[in-house]
């Protein structure tokens, strides 16, 4: 908008960070904590005794634009408890939103929370005033969001949800060639996408809608490399997609959220689905909460402490789907259906799979590189750029960003093992990828070296 | 600084553009010769038996040197270079006239290069060689200069004065102004503003509808400090607000005071309304007793 105040920065700016160190780049309020849902997890539930206040929504434009005009903010995030009805609050989101736009030419960041079950052309009107839009899952399946947010159907998540994947002009081709289609609780999307429209790709080893199972939703592939379309990483698949950050409607796409540790799924069944909303809706972030309790509602587990760790390596794991090319079912199986809270979740990858190991630094494929433990995308694309000029030493591979404490165990350089002693265990000098056991000693994070690792996973599940 | 004695000792007058000018003149000397050069800023004592030259600055020429190199694909190096230039590292003039020196050199050869090899087409082409200890320093101190700038791009906190004018003071290690120039004369399109270093007395002023200058000279009146500026009186309630935002939007249960002092170091908090909000709401408190136009 010409004449305006604001610009959107791709990655967005941070201007401080709160006392719990998490960065504050957004003006994050409700527009009223008023709320007709009874969500047990949520302070503002229906059912708990605070008080209720709201603001005007001329108030929170003229908040809005005063701290953007000081450079407090990127942006704003405009959210609400349920005011009656999901339409009539989406509605005052949207007016809020409309009139940062066209009165205040306000060009600045929006992002706008979609109410579950608003109708599909409010879902619309609002994804065109707002940067970005995003719809929460809550909980990682129908089973708890029964018991735990019994107002929110699936169904009123998943609509707003392609709506807006749609909206922004993705369309999942290859839910409709998946067998499985058919048991898809949203059937009216089968028929338009059977209609041969060309849209982005994306792979779906299982329907979206995976929500209704509690337990492990996706079949343990064979092992191996398999090229076809349907075992697409997430990596992969959004490689091939197009995105216009000029876009006029929802430029930076949608995410959603979930609450981690309020229901018993494993960490397994929450991967499975993030990576399904990665593929069948182009969710561009699914973020994950640890649950903090708020109050004591009979429909949650009691826990002591929020389970932060777990809420980190979830993340961890989300991050192997995104930038290492990983699939869900390559970091948990029904084996091990939970993250190791001592060890992140690609050193246990790799403990699981010595077979690809060690990798050759000097030879290696960019996607073989990003596997090994302690390379991440930097360094992998350093590494190949670096091969060009001339052959790899084992002292050069610090200075490219490799962290050797755990990459030396799984590397060769020019034919030789980058870490073969380890001598207080041997004197033989044998190298540790025969030794699972002691490597994962040897991976472990330091905070965790004195522990029997194994009794640290699940403790707050336990209690 | 210790240099080997057979340096030749090039002066520039301290601009970007001179020590660009002057690297151009060291490029067009043989390797040899280049490889025994020392840039120096002028106003940088003279030390005994120096034997130096100083090379005027064409500003004309800077730029056509500028325009010449970045077509050819080394405008990612010579960012890097003027990141580097900006910042505060030890020896800072010398590394960067130096490797501005190669990359000028490696621009030209690419134009003649022996076998009409196209031009390298990699923006860090020059740059990607960290053995060299030039291109580590400069590289390294490019970083260090961004980063810092980054993070004031985002740190910076405007006030309302009462003239209208947007008022934002910052005193940072590296000279970040030019860099988060045209970031904030994009955003605040239509505001006039001014962002002051206070360490080097110098601001960036911006008017609506024209384009942005970094002026020297900037100093507040004597005996006055940046918290006695005059502010509106929505200025100091808008603080206030923010201070409540802020404060409120902690969660207390992922408390981590130390996470957040990495990424926010003690430094800035002195220019944070949040990070000492007990001056903001004595202050808040001022102009009710004042009259506010």
């Amino acid at each position: 908008m010409r004449g305006g105040v604001g610009t959107g920065a791709v990655g967005g700016i941070c201007h401080a960070w709160a006392a719990d160190g998490r960065c504050i780049s957004l003006l994050k309020v409700l527009l009223s904590n008023t709320c007709a849902y009874d969500c047990a997890y949520c302070v503002n539930r229906r059912s708990n005794d605070i008080r209720r206040t709201a603001f005007e929504p001329e108030e929170l434009v003229r908040l809005i634009m005063d701290f953007y005009r000081r450079n407090y903010i990127e942006g704003a995030f405009l959210s609400s408890g349920v005011i009656g009805c999901p339409d009539g609050t989406m509605e005052r989101l949207i007016h809020i939103a409309r009139t940062l736009r066209t009165r205040e030419h306000f060009n600045g960041y929006i992002h706008i929370k979609i109410i579950p079950g608003t109708s599909e052309r409010l879902v619309l009107e609002a994804a065109r005033w707002a940067d970005r839009a995003s719809v929460n899952i809550e909980l990682p399946s129908s089973a708890s969001l029964v018991q735990i947010a019994p107002d929110k159907k699936p169904e009123a998540i998943f609509g707003p949800m392609r709506a807006l994947a749609r909206a922004s002009g993705f369309e999942s081709r290859l839910l409709a060639e998946h067998p499985q289609a058919e048991n898809r609780k949203l059937p009216d999307m089968t028929p338009r996408l059977a209609s041969g429209q060309v849209g982005h790709i994306a792979g779906a080893p299982t329907p979206p809608t995976e929500i209704a199972r509690s337990n492990y939703p996706n079949p343990p592939s064979p092992p191996g490399r398999d090229r076809s379309p349907l075992s697409l990483s997430v990596m992969e698949a959004r490689k091939k997609r197009l995105r216009n950050p000029e876009a006029d409607i929802i430029p930076a796409g949608q995410t959603t959220q979930l609450v981690i540790g309020a229901s018993p799924e494993s960490d397994a069944t929450i991967l499975a689905l993030a990576e399904n909303l990665y593929l069948a809706f182009d969710v561009r972030r699914v973020y994950y909460s640890a649950f903090i309790p708020t109050g004591n509602d009979p429909r949650l587990p009691v826990v002591g402490k929020p389970p932060l760790a777990r809420e980190h390596r979830l993340y961890q794991a989300d991050w192997l789907f995104r930038f290492y090319g990983f699939k869900a079912n390559e970091i948990l199986d029904p084996a091990h259906p939970f993250l190791d809270m001592s060890l992140d979740p690609k050193s246990s990858w790799a403990l699981r799979n010595p077979g690809i190991f060690p990798v050759e630094i000097n030879t290696a494929d960019y996607n073989v590189l990003l596997r090994v433990p302690g390379i991440g995308p930097k360094s992998a694309s350093r590494i190949i750029a670096a091969r060009r000029c001339g052959t790899l030493r084992i002292a050069s591979l610090a200075a490219l960003g490799v962290v050797m404490r755990r990459a030396r165990w799984f590397i060769t350089v020019s034919g030789k093992l980058a870490a073969k002693e380890f001598d207080e265990i041997s004197m033989r000098g044998w190298h540790l990828l025969e030794h699972p056991e002691l490597l994962r000693r040897v991976l472990l994070d330091p905070a965790f070296r004195d522990e029997p690792s194994s009794q640290l996973e699940f403790q707050w599940e336990t209690d | 600084m210790g240099y080997a004695e057979q340096h030749t000792v090039i002066r520039y007058d301290g601009s970007f553009a001179g020590l660009l000018c002057a690297a151009g003149e060291a490029s067009t000397l043989s390797l040899k010769q280049q490889e025994g050069l020392y840039f120096k800023n002028q106003i940088e004592e003279e030390e005994l038996f120096e034997e130096s030259f100083f090379i005027r600055t064409d500003l004309g020429h800077a730029r056509k040197l500028w325009k010449k190199v970045a077509a050819k694909g080394y405008a990612t190096s010579l960012r890097t270079c003027f990141e580097a230039y900006c910042s505060d590292g030890p020896n800072k003039d010398n590394h960067t006239g130096r490797v501005l020196c190669a990359i000028l050199r490696e621009a030209d050869s690419s134009e003649r290069g022996p076998h009409g090899r196209a031009p390298a087409p990699g923006n860090l082409a020059t740059l990607d060689n960290l053995n060299d200890p030039d291109i580590l320093s400069v590289a390294t101190v490019a970083a260090r200069c961004r980063n810092q700038a980054q993070k004031i791009t985002g740190l910076i906190r405007f006030s309302e004065l009462t003239d209208g004018l947007w008022y934002a003071a910052i005193s940072p290690d590296c000279d970040v102004l030019p860099l988060i120039a045209p970031h904030f004369a994009l955003r605040f399109a239509p505001c006039s503003f001014m962002i002051h270093d206070l360490q080097r007395s110098i601001a960036i002023v911006h008017e609506p509808g024209m384009v942005w200058h970094i002026i020297g000279g900037v100093s507040l009146p004597n005996s006055m400090n940046v918290s006695d500026l005059p502010c509106t009186e929505r200025e100091f309630l808008t603080r206030e607000n923010w201070v409540r935002y802020f404060s409120s939007v902690a969660i207390e249960a992922r408390r981590n005071p130390r996470l957040q002092a990495s990424f926010m170091p003690k430094k800035y908090w002195a220019g944070l309304p949040e990070m000492c909000h007990d001056k903001v709401s004595d202050s808040s408190r001022l102009p009710s007793k004042k009259e506010v136009p």
